[in-house]
């Protein structure tokens, strides 16, 4: 990828991301909370971060809010996956205090991976799976992440269509040709 | 307060019920036109591609509503689960007034005159329900025209060799390629293909009082921000209004099409927008509620006489489901080959419709539609990462770089692949809703293979660094393609239409939709319907004597 004046730009903006990311920014907005609890929202929020991580393209899950999609889906059209995510996180957290002694979010980048990688495989413990099937669970919060990371603002995630931005994309969605210098 | 006889009920104001609406009520006969959404509110879904008519994650723009139309989907093993317009599985069609043409990517094909008679074409298939149409395409050609003029559609087919001949040219003039259309229309004349831009029911010039399309990226899921694009909404329902004959009375769910002793159909009985059961009574009706809803319909109007439901004698309502596996390849390229001018599809092929060796049929090839964000969020090769850092990378890498071409294949049509309807299932209004199942032909699968490989020859000769294949699998049709299940035939025993769309055994019953047809074609079927309404309305009419419909 050549490294033009817009992509350096993108950099310094991810840069300025990643300071927004520290943990008390995290508790701030927990009270807002329609479905999770604190607890619940903490793993989660780590767990979104692995599916879409921060990078040199720009922020990730976190940043984008896609907890904020996902909490506000859940007491709306996913009503009925409220279950599937209470008994995932908290699989998942057991896991995590059992295999590495400590919970989901405290793990370091490459031990959630791993997890994360486990789980999409099913490869992770049954016993601590008793409810829900974890490749299942893993691929729900897959497919509910790139839909609050890439779909519209206005559910909630993709703040300030950031993902738009990272993709070099107009927002919001251009109506008309105007935009379109390169068009025939 | 009972509601006034009128001539005529049309149930679904899609493709093929508005088309019915307005020739009927242009010659003289009232019309109620029922449609179980309401009319198309751009301003409410714009843009959003979570509650697209493509991607139905949080809801459909334009219906039908997920909390209150369920269906079932009966699995190969015999287990059944309860699918949702936001579920998967369904087998969606918008349920608004002018239905699919609202949202569609537009595209305006004229099958081929091989399409009608595929099996005397190809012969025989094990297997399967393979039949010829009882009509042919010079039959349905002055009504392809009618359509294409009425409801406006841009294109020449002077530069497809394959396509089927005609008497008028297309009103408009056709769209140019976008970039993408550019670079595989070159590749495909050096491969000796022959290219040429896709007709579409979009204004490429100002047309019938509406503006030329704006090339919108949010076209294909969506209703057009500027009306310039054709559907039955903007065209012919306000056309059948104008006469004064028609009304189209809207959130209006249909429960059962009424018949007296002698069978002949004297009215419907549905639910209105306040949830209040009404009769409506009428000298004919006309069903065009889509393949699976128009199938539930005549199932769900049981009586001593049709007890296992209307024109279904010999158990072929609900049968012979179509829709259309998609399949083709995508490459990555390494320049931006997308634009986004909308809609996205622009360049087609069709020299692998027909004539091709070891293949029944076969299919059109196209570019894609646009993918908005969450849609390529799926788009990658196989073993590609679906999450983490490598699948972020190829999105932001990527979105602008990967082209394809795919196309729906002919199906061949089995006995097996049917709506019935489950009797322990019920929507909102407490009806038995439509359940799913079975699955396409075998042959689908391999000749979904050969569209792919030649989808894929071109993407390579385009300079993809990278290609892959996508082929359609057997999986059950349905969706916006939906078709077959009440199709039509010269034998009562295997049809249930005859060749105007006349319910065998009941004169004043009728069928106008992709019901009626027999196959599906290697095309998007909307033009294809539309001209079926004219076909049968043009039957009607001449079959209404002024005050009363000639019973033959």
């Amino acid at each position: 990828m050549k490294l033009d004046r817009r992509s350096f730009l993108r950099t310094g903006v991810a840069g300025f991301g990643s300071i927004m990311l520290m943990p008390s920014c995290i508790s701030r907005v927990s009270s807002a909370w329609r479905f999770f609890s604190d607890e619940e929202a903490r793993c989660l929020i780590a767990l979104c971060e692995q599916i879409i991580p921060e990078d040199e393209h720009g922020g990730g899950a976190t940043e984008a809010g896609v907890i904020h999609y996902i909490d506000r889906q859940l007491v709306a059209v996913f009503s009925y996956d409220q279950l599937i995510y209470q008994q995932g996180i908290s699989a998942l957290q057991h896991c995590s205090l059992e295999l590495h002694g400590h919970r989901f979010e405290e793990l370091d980048m490459d031990k959630q991976f791993g997890l994360c990688e486990s789980m999409e495989n099913g490869e992770l413990p049954a016993a601590y799976w008793p409810d829900v099937d974890q490749s299942r669970f893993f691929s729900l919060v897959v497919r509910h992440s790139m839909q609050g990371f890439y779909g519209p603002p206005r559910h909630g995630g993709n703040k300030d269509y950031m993902s738009y931005r990272m993709m070099d994309l107009e927002f919001p969605l251009v109506v008309g040709r105007n935009h379109y210098e390169h068009l025939s | 307060m009972a509601n006034t006889h009128v001539n005529a009920i049309v149930v679904g104001a899609g493709a093929g019920g508005g088309v019915v609406a307005k020739e009927l009520a242009e010659h003289g006969l009232s019309v109620v036109l029922f449609e179980r959404g309401g009319w198309p509110d751009y301003d409410k879904h714009i843009n959003d591609e979570l509650i697209s008519q493509r991607t139905q994650v949080l809801g459909s723009a334009f219906g039908p509503d997920h909390r209150k139309h369920p269906r079932v989907r009966i699995n190969s093993d015999g287990t059944k689960r309860v699918v949702t317009p936001i579920s998967g599985g369904y087998g969606h069609n918008a349920a608004c007034v002018g239905s699919g043409t609202v949202s569609y990517g537009a595209m305006a094909w004229r099958f081929m005159p091989e399409d009608f008679i595929l099996k005397s074409t190809y012969g025989p298939v094990e297997g399967s329900t393979l039949e010829d149409w009882p009509i042919s395409y010079e039959d349905l050609e002055p009504y392809y025209e009618k359509a294409e003029w009425e409801i406006g559609v841009s294109g020449d087919d002077s530069q497809n060799p394959f396509a089927p001949p005609r008497k008028k040219a297309q009103p408009m003039p056709p769209f140019e390629y976008n970039r993408e259309g550019k670079v595989l229309a070159e590749a495909g004349k050096r491969l000796g293909m022959n290219p040429f831009p896709i007709p579409m029911l979009r204004n490429s010039v100002p047309f019938n009082g509406r503006p030329a399309c704006i090339r919108n990226r949010t076209c294909v899921g969506f209703a057009c921000p500027v009306d310039g694009k054709n559907g039955t909404h903007n065209t012919v329902i306000p056309a059948a209004m104008a006469t004064g004959n028609c009304e189209v009375r809207t959130h209006c769910q249909v429960a059962e099409v009424m018949s007296d002793a002698s069978g002949r159909v004297g009215g419907i009985r549905y639910f209105d927008r306040e949830d209040k059961g009404q009769v409506q009574t009428a000298d004919m009706v006309i069903l065009a509620a889509s393949a699976t809803e128009t199938a539930r319909l005549l199932l769900n109007s049981k009586t001593d006489r049709h007890p296992y439901g209307l024109g279904n004698n010999y158990d072929w309502v609900g049968r012979n489901l179509q829709g259309h596996a998609y399949t083709g390849a995508l490459g990555l390229f390494d320049f931006e080959i997308t634009d986004f001018a909308g809609p996205g599809a622009s360049l087609a092929f069709c020299d692998f419709n027909h004539h091709n060796q070891g293949i029944i049929g076969g299919g059109m090839l196209a570019n894609e539609f646009n993918a908005l964000p969450y849609l390529f969020s799926n788009v990658r090769p196989p073993g590609a990462k679906r999450w983490g850092r490598e699948h972020k990378d190829f999105q932001m890498l990527n979105i602008k770089r990967v082209g394809g071409l795919q196309g729906p294949i002919q199906e061949i049509p089995n006995w097996e692949a049917r709506i019935t309807v489950d009797p322990s299932v019920k929507d909102h209004w407490g009806i038995p809703v439509v359940a799913m199942s079975g699955q396409r032909h075998p042959i689908d699968h391999e000749h979904c293979k050969f569209l792919s490989s030649k989808a894929e020859m071109v993407l390579k000769e385009a300079g993809a660094i990278y290609t892959w294949q996508r082929v359609g699998g057997r999986g059950l049709g349905g969706g916006q393609h939906q078709a077959g299940t009440a199709r039509m035939g010269n034998d009562p025993k295997t049809s249930v239409c005859n060749r105007y769309g006349q319910v065998h055994d009941i004169d004043n019953l009728f069928v106008a939709d992709g019901s009626l047809c027999v196959t599906n074609g290697g095309f998007n079927p909307v033009l294809t319907i539309m001209a079926l309404g004219y076909w049968v309305s043009d039957y009607i009419t001449n079959n209404w004597n002024g005050t009363k419909f000639k019973s033959s």
